[in-house]
């Protein structure tokens, strides 16, 4: 089921993109094809290719009814979810604690989702993962990365 | 050519200064490449403002040694972790990990710098010889023929060695149709921004390739680990031994792979990452075992990294004899002469020739010290390799967050990952191809236009693709690839048919 659900998704993100397609400028043109003409082109070859694709899924599913098996990985887990969920509230953190301290979190509540329970290890990986990555591509490579504010912001320039 | 320069070039790169200077820019530059979001071309620029107190020849060695070290470099990363370092080791993901996860990780990495040493040396020799004369042939090469190797270089790798084509087809259009997302380089008119100034300079391809790749397979790893609740033992990844000679086993693969790699390299805006491709597209489409392409074939890790080390060399021969970059990087090289007071262009060939030898040989040395300097980067990374799943977990996610993040120092790039490796992860379990994806957003700028620029200098006739005798070879090949599945099929039915006719 998931992949017929899959394909429609697909659709819909073309369908949504060829309708945008429609409103590109073309007053500007002056190629014979325009700038629309191309994405047009490849996403009607998409779209069907995609309905295609589509019905070959439905008449296998209808032919091997159980194609989804239940032992199949399932998604729903909380390693799953909460892997995506924390790397959100990474980057919705992240301007305000500064890199450091938001990867420190980061890492050590990735570390207990993944199952490892030594409190006192989890914190020095952490740690100095974040110390890590702060020095080579802050300092090193000199990235921007992320200060955070006030104090964090201060403490920051010590670093990178 | 001159002999006397020659000699002069080899001794000026051998003197202890700028030999130390090699060295170091081969091992900045496997650094640099193994880092995802950190590309040769960014780490040419990080180290330009050391240059600008050393003399021309010194600070051209150090540049062009980071170039050389950095097309390597990438691989480390594409093979332990699926995370490529550099777009130029996409092609080296399809075969490279899965090698790891089959306990060769050793052997794969020793494969990729064997590869890689000979298709740079490979490209050496062709940029010491043939310069002015296949600097001449890359000016005729043109709109036609450029969107010609485009399309093969999609087709090839979406028609053989996926389960299947439909779809990898359609990942690849959605790749080339995520592409189209920005201002158009023709008219400038906005398209699909949907009123986003985030999206007006178009979609980075290193977080989309990093979310597909990297975090696809982390999330992948953490739904299979979760039933049995396995975070804890790393997959048995060892390193192997491995010896030189191994690399003569495919010494076809990686002479012809080197051969793509420097004639795309020549060709002006192409680079390593087409090259890499095409010439994985052609070791499959050439190979007896083309059912182990994309399960770890050795020959898969053997031409890409042979093609985009070649194709560094190559981009160096219209950069240094025409003044035009073949690649990104070598566009950073050709500032880099500006900053020193040289003007690149036809002239430089006369008026620095010491010079040009001392690139030369500075290329050729950083391609042979890459075994030092990659057994280095593979030493300090396979350290990663025998920590706890969580861990290893932990360190790629940070490095596919940090990556994303340093493309353009925008946080905006981890969204877009962290999406890419939703899609990325649902594209494999219902046999998508995210490789075909990632292909169609390289390949895809260039397809529209070149597609397009064609139109424009023949007032629009579509049939001017088939009669320049170079486009329309091949066009036919990538029509071959696309029907080969259909035309294998048929010709096995028919072969089966004929032996029970026989049996009978």
């Amino acid at each position: 089921m998931g992949d017929i659900i899959f394909h429609v998704l697909l659709l819909v993100v073309l369908g949504v993109f060829f309708k945008e397609s429609l409103l590109i400028d073309m007053e500007r043109t002056t190629d014979p094809i325009g700038p629309a003409g191309f994405p047009q082109g490849i996403m009607i070859i998409t779209i069907v290719l995609t309905v295609i694709s589509l019905f070959q899924t439905i008449r296998k599913r209808k032919a091997e009814p159980a194609a989804d098996t239940p032992h199949k990985p399932n998604e729903l887990t909380k390693e799953f979810i909460g892997l995506l969920a924390s790397i959100i509230l990474f980057v919705l953190l992240v301007d305000t604690l500064g890199f450091i301290v938001a990867f420190i979190l980061f890492t050590f509540g990735l570390l207990l989702l993944l199952g490892e329970r030594k409190y006192g290890k989890m914190a020095g990986i952490s740690v100095a993962v974040s110390f890590g990555f702060a020095l080579l591509f802050g300092n090193l490579l000199s990235v921007p990365l992320p200060r955070g504010v006030e104090i964090l912001k201060l403490l920051s320039y010590y670093l990178y | 050519m001159d002999f006397n320069l020659l000699l002069d070039g080899l001794l000026t790169t051998l003197s202890p200064g700028n030999l130390v200077l090699v060295f170091l820019g081969m091992l900045l530059g496997v650094l640099f490449g193994s880092l995802p979001g950190i590309s040769s071309s960014m780490a040419i620029v990080l180290m330009l403002p050391f240059t600008y107190y050393m003399g021309v020849i010194p600070s051209i060695i150090l540049l062009v040694a980071i170039y050389a070290g950095a097309a390597y470099g990438g691989s480390i990363t594409a093979i332990l972790f699926n995370t490529p370092g550099t777009p130029e080791a996409v092609a080296t993901t399809f075969d490279g990990y899965p090698m790891t996860k089959q306990g060769k990780a050793g052997r794969a990495l020793g494969l990729a710098i064997s590869a890689s040493a000979f298709g740079g040396i490979f490209s050496v020799f062709v940029m010491l010889f043939l310069s002015p004369p296949l600097s001449e042939v890359a000016l005729k090469i043109q709109s036609a023929e450029y969107f010609a190797l485009a399309l093969l270089g999609i087709t090839v790798i979406s028609a053989v060695g996926t389960k299947n084509v439909t779809k990898a087809v359609i990942s690849g259009m959605l790749g080339i149709t995520i592409a189209m997302i920005g201002i158009d380089p023709i008219s400038a008119a906005e398209r699909f921004t949907f009123d986003h100034i985030e999206l007006m300079n178009g979609i980075e391809f290193i977080p989309i390739m990093i979310g597909a790749f990297a975090l696809g397979e982390v999330l992948n790893q953490i739904t299979e680990r979760s039933e049995a609740q396995n975070f804890s033992t790393s997959e048995k990844i060892k390193l192997e031994g491995y010896k030189l000679k191994d690399i003569l086993k495919y010494k076809w693969v990686a002479l012809k792979a080197s051969a793509i790699g420097t004639a795309i390299g020549i060709l002006p805006g192409t680079g390593g990452s087409i090259a890499s491709i095409v010439s994985y597209g052609e070791a499959l489409r050439s190979s007896k075992n083309k059912e182990k392409f994309g399960h770890g074939a050795e020959e898969g890790v053997v031409a890409p990294e042979s093609a985009n080390n070649a194709a560094a060399g190559g981009a160096m021969i219209p950069t240094l004899v025409l003044g035009i970059p073949g690649s990104p990087t070598t566009a950073v090289i050709l500032a880099a002469l500006t900053l020193q007071g040289l003007q690149p262009g036809p002239q430089l060939m006369s008026e620095q020739p010491l010079l040009l030898y001392c690139i030369f040989f500075s290329m050729l040395i950083a391609s042979i010290v890459t075994f030092i300097g990659g057994r280095i980067g593979v030493k300090s990374f396979s350290l990663l390799l025998n920590l706890p799943y969580s861990t290893l977990a932990m360190f790629i996610i940070g490095l596919s967050i940090i990556g994303s993040y340093a493309v353009s120092n925008s946080m905006f790039n981890v969204w877009v990952m962290l999406a890419f490796g939703v899609i990325g992860y649902y594209m494999k379990k219902y046999h998508f191809s995210p490789a075909s994806l990632v292909l169609g957003l390289v390949l895809g700028k260039l397809m529209e236009e070149t597609f397009r620029r064609q139109l424009l200098i023949t007032n629009g006739d579509y049939m001017s693709f088939i009669t320049k005798p170079i486009s329309a070879t091949i066009l036919l090949l990538a029509v071959l690839a696309i029907f080969y599945p259909l035309l294998a099929k048929y010709f096995s039915r028919k072969k089966e048919k004929s032996d029970q006719s026989i049996s009978q």
